[in-house]
């Protein structure tokens, strides 16, 4: 399973960030991750390029779109209110907007052959995790879609559920698998 | 060395708290421990205190960012005894930035020490371990996997730590090589000493039991995960008293 689903969705120039289309609300992030690898074929140097190198793409992306969407969150300011809980939709019930990432499901879940590409994908959804707990308070959203790139009519269900996810204010910090089942009877991670 | 053919462990970041209590519990569950730090006084340290309790161990200095340190350590160890049965990846450091703050001065270190550095030993000790018919690889992840406030690069790491052990769990079951993370809560230990004191407070009691953890909290549970009759793998283990069922922590200064 070539894992081109950056390919597939047009994902963005994310080596360098700038190149970034300008201020919108609702970004899609599709990280380019490792091509299946696995940690037994994978030396200290594929390590640091496919998969640090990887990671600190996407980091620097995911900066770029919170910035892009409230400029307040790069550089952070001191007097953000540290112990924000509280909603993320403002008085309007509105939200600033959304960030959805998607990812491979099968390497998500963890796949024999594709351990490295794993690793990335692990600590992708972590990192959306943290970053859905962190841009609560400026409205942020931040969603991950785990797809199969193999699904029947893929392309249409990302686009709905891209869509879908763009116009509901309460929802943060989701993981849905777009994945024909893949990840039913088993422990997602 | 007399006795002959104790299982041979490698636990990184021994000469800390977590690591250092691993490596004793390893030691009396008859394992033969390498104790594995940047802080070779520490690393000498738990040698010397499983030592004079009778166990065996060795210490070595290991910069695991650094690519010919590890070799040397797995060549070092092959070298002097013969074998490799475990390898706990405990070596960490902790850098909190929030997502808008990171820089490379957080994310590099972070990835090498915590990422890249445990996924380069793991693949070395595959061949030796497959010699031996199995062994266990131990990564020790983080509470932080599921999301934690302020430690972006952190939470990171450790959800890669917990990805790449799903997929290696599943690629070398066959051969009898069980991989496995613990996610720690809050432990007292140097590393979550920094934390102010009223965010400890509040973790703990965010904590169903009511307590911090303590180094052997995770220590019992990575012997029993070392265990050659073990039947774990791809799993990571919460030890956390509870806290990961209960309070997200969505506030800054709930981390750990
Ligand atoms: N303390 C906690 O609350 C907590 C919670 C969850 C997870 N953890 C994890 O547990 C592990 C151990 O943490 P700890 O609390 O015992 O911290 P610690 O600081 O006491 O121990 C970490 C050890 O790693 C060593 N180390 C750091 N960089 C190194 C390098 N480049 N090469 C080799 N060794 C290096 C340090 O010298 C130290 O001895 C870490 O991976 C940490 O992320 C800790």
């Amino acid at each position: 399973m070539a894992l081109d689903l950056a390919r597939m969705f047009g994902g963005h120039p994310i080596a360098d960030p700038t190149a970034l289309p300008p201020a919108r609300k609702h970004y899609v992030l599709v990280p380019p991750a490792p091509e299946s690898l696995s940690l037994t074929a994978a030396g200290d140097d594929a390590l640091v390029t496919e998969l640090g190198d990887a990671l600190r793409n996407c980091v620097y992306a995911l900066q770029r779109l919170a910035s892009l969407i409230d400029s307040v969150v790069a550089p952070h300011v001191a007097d953000a209110d540290p112990d924000y809980d509280g909603p993320i939709q403002d008085e309007a019930g509105q939200d600033s907007g959304s960030i959805t990432i998607v990812l491979p499901a099968a390497a998500t879940l963890g796949e024999a052959g594709y351990s490295v590409t794993s690793a990335f994908c692990g600590g992708v959804l972590s990192l959306a995790r943290t970053l859905a707990i962190e841009l609560r308070r400026q409205h942020i959203r931040v969603n991950t879609l785990m797809v199969d790139q193999h699904l029947p009519g893929v392309v249409a269900s990302v686009a709905t559920q891209v869509t879908a996810l763009m116009s509901m204010p309460g929802v943060t910090g989701q993981e849905i698998y777009l994945a024909d089942g893949l990840d039913c009877g088993r422990i997602r991670p | 060395m007399s006795a002959p053919v104790a299982p041979v462990a490698i636990v990184t970041g021994a000469g800390g708290a977590i690591g250092a209590a691993i490596a004793t519990r390893l030691a009396e569950a008859g394992h033969l421990v390498v104790a594995a730090d940047l802080d070779q006084v520490g690393a000498a340290a738990t040698r010397a205190g499983i030592t004079t309790g009778g166990g065996r161990a060795d210490a070595c200095r290991l910069d695991v960012g650094d690519q010919a340190s590890r070799a040397e350590l797995v060549a070092g160890v092959l070298d002097r005894h013969g074998r490799i049965d475990v390898l706990v990846n405990c070596a960490g450091i902790l850098r909190d930035a929030r997502i808008g703050d990171l820089t490379e001065q957080t994310l590099l270190p972070t990835l090498a020490v915590n990422l890249i550095g445990p996924l380069s030993l793991a693949r070395q000790v595959i061949d030796p371990m497959t010699s031996e018919g199995g062994g266990s690889i131990i990564n020790i992840a983080s509470r932080a996997w599921l999301g934690i406030f302020g430690s972006a690069s952190y939470s990171m790491t450790k959800g890669a730590l917990v990805g790449v052990t799903r997929s290696l769990a599943l690629e070398l079951g066959p051969v009898g090589i069980r991989v496995n993370a613990i996610a720690p809560g809050y432990v007292q230990t140097p590393m979550s000493a920094s934390l102010p004191p009223q965010v400890v407070r509040r973790s703990v009691n965010a904590t169903p039991l009511r307590r911090a953890g303590n180094p052997d909290d995770v220590a019992r549970l990575a012997t029993e995960l070392a265990h050659p009759q073990s039947f774990v793998t791809g799993q990571v283990i919460a030890v956390c008293g509870g806290r990961t069922i209960g309070q997200p922590g969505m506030a800054e200064g709930t981390a750990s």
